[in-house]
């Protein structure tokens, strides 16, 4: 009883990270990556995942990289989406172990990297956003890991 | 004495006044009278004195960047399409000066052409710095410093300004602004390296390691919409009557400084791209504290808008590739140009003011004439003298 309405708390507060809008001041790149992140969250829901377990929206320069941490099950399925402003057309998504190890990449180059992934063990991930071509820096970009029902 | 001796001693004694009237006093020595303008006035300090000014400015310097994290976290949130503003000092600025100030700076960044950026800039005008600590050295000797923006806040650079005892007094009464000073002018012109980050953008690392390895010092104009007139200190230092540059100015550039202002596209490139290789660190200092008295020797005659008239030249979109190239400079740059940096610096360069007299080893016209009459005199006397001399 504990943990799920400690569970229906944290699944709470992920989503009024995820519901709440830019803050006043955000700017024009901000907002796009905050929108582009709420659209693509909805349409995997469509598609019948569940809600965000993770959401970021932050600002990195031309070839920096930033990583996330987020916990995972084993044996569910989930889905790393990345979105990015409209001065980025590269953004590369890499999904690892705590340890460091790659399970999971999408370099293709898009500006929407989607990865799936299914871990193995249940514990905590590393999930990292690299920006790969953007062309006035620093380029907004957001990701959101969302697990399937 | 015989009167062929007399020629003789005579002759060489003429020759040497010749020299000497056309030598003496040596080109480019300053009168012993005459102090010098450029220089400091002051007798040349001690070795002590120098340590001391020297950590001084370490002081300044240091300060500044205490002034400028301070005054970060109380930056009001900068307009969509501005800069924030923030006033230090006396609680007593009136509201006039305030707004005043805030009208010159929202034209001071239309007047950039800027609009909504991604990097936002905060100016905090710092009136007064507060009650010197006894034994510390003044803060009122500081310039301008920047707070740019790195990997802890991508989307903020802050500028911090301290104006002058007579510009704070302008400033805070209400007179109406005087004709010969535009607020707005020395505004845009004290964003500096900030309005670059706001229209351009955070630079590639490669340039952005170059260009702190020198300071900034190609960046500290945001000249990009004034005409391409060339830098208006520079008309300081050339005679307007002989149209001559001031040697003793001259004189305290650097090497590649003064090839590059002679026409040498070699040393054009070696004063652009210095810097540009070599250190690979991956972050560079955040706080800019450049020197008050930049203008006295720089690495690049007119450098501090060099880039800004890159930019003008090659347009915003070619401009902004190279900015943010991850190439190496020099290539990223060339790229920009259309053609080698040397080459191009070179042309810019001898846009800015008259040219150089020919560096190097070269006579000029009137020595050469004069060596060549005196050693026709030579000659003549010598042929003149042989054809006398007749054996019988």
């Amino acid at each position: 009883m504990r943990l799920s309405v400690a569970w229906t708390l944290a699944l709470l507060a992920l989503l009024f990270g995820m519901a709440r809008p830019a803050p006043a001041q955000a700017r024009r790149w901000e907002r796009q990556a905050r929108e582009q992140l709420a659209h693509a969250v909805q349409g995997l829901r469509e598609k019948g995942f569940e809600r965000p377990r993770l959401t970021r929206v932050s600002a990195l320069d031309n070839e920096e990289s930033e990583a996330s941490a987020v916990t995972l099950n084993a044996g569910r399925g989930y889905a790393v989406v990345g979105v990015c402003d409209a001065d980025c057309s590269g953004l590369h998504l890499v999904v690892s172990t705590a340890a460091g190890s790659d399970i999971a990449a999408d370099r293709s180059g898009g500006g929407v990297p989607l990865v799936r992934i299914t871990p193995r063990e249940t514990g905590s991930y590393r999930v990292k956003a690299v920006m790969a071509a953007c062309r006035m820096s620093p380029c907004w970009y957001g990701v959101a890991v969302v697990e399937e029902r | 004495m015989a009167r062929d001796v007399r020629l003789w001693l005579l002759a060489p004694l003429v020759a040497c006044a010749a020299v000497a009237l056309a030598y003496l006093p040596p080109r480019g020595v300053r009168d012993r009278g005459d102090r010098g303008w450029f220089g400091p006035r002051a007798p040349t300090p001690t070795a002590a004195r120098q340590r001391a000014q020297a950590l001084a400015g370490e002081w300044r310097a240091a300060q500044a960047a205490v002034r400028l994290a301070e005054s970060r976290g109380r930056l009001p949130v900068a307009p969509a399409e501005g800069p924030a503003l923030l006033f230090v000092g006396p609680d007593s600025v009136p509201v006039a000066p305030r707004r005043r100030v805030a009208a010159a700076l929202d034209s001071a960044w239309h007047q950039l052409g800027l609009g909504e950026t991604k990097i936002s800039v905060g100016v905090v005008l710092q009136f007064r710095p507060g009650a010197d600590r006894p034994g510390a050295p003044s803060e009122r000797g500081g310039g301008v410093a920047y707070l740019l923006p790195d990997s802890t806040d991508r989307t903020a650079c802050v500028v911090l300004l301290p104006p002058g005892l007579g510009l704070t007094r302008w400033l805070l009464s209400e007179r109406r602004p005087e004709d010969r000073f535009r607020l707005e002018d020395w505004l845009a012109a004290s964003l500096g390296p900030c309005a670059f980050y706001a229209a351009y953008g955070a630079p590639g690392k490669p340039v952005r390691r170059w260009l702190a390895q020198r300071g900034f010092d190609l960046a500290l104009a945001p000249a990009w919409r004034d005409p391409p007139q060339g830098s208006p200190y520079v008309g300081f230092f050339v005679n307007s009557m002989t149209r001559t540059w001031n040697w003793e100015w001259v004189y305290h550039q650097s090497f590649p400084a003064v090839a590059c202002l002679g026409g040498r596209a070699g040393g054009c490139r070696e004063a652009v791209l210095a810097g540009a290789g070599g250190d690979w660190r991956d972050s560079v200092p955040r706080v800019l504290v450049p020197s008050r008295v930049w203008w006295r020797q720089q690495r690049l005659i007119a450098g501090e808008r060099y880039l800004a008239d890159v930019a003008r030249a090659v347009g915003p979109e070619r401009f902004v590739r190279f900015w943010n190239s991850p190439l190496p400079v020099d290539t990223a740059l060339a790229a920009a140009l259309g053609e080698p940096v040397g080459e191009w610096t070179a042309r810019w360069q001898g846009s800015l003011g008259p040219p150089l007299p020919p560096l190097g080893a070269s006579a000029p016209l009137g020595s050469a004439l004069l060596a060549l009459l005196l050693a026709a005199g030579a000659l003549s006397g010598v042929a003149l003298s042989a054809a006398r001399r007749q054996v019988r």
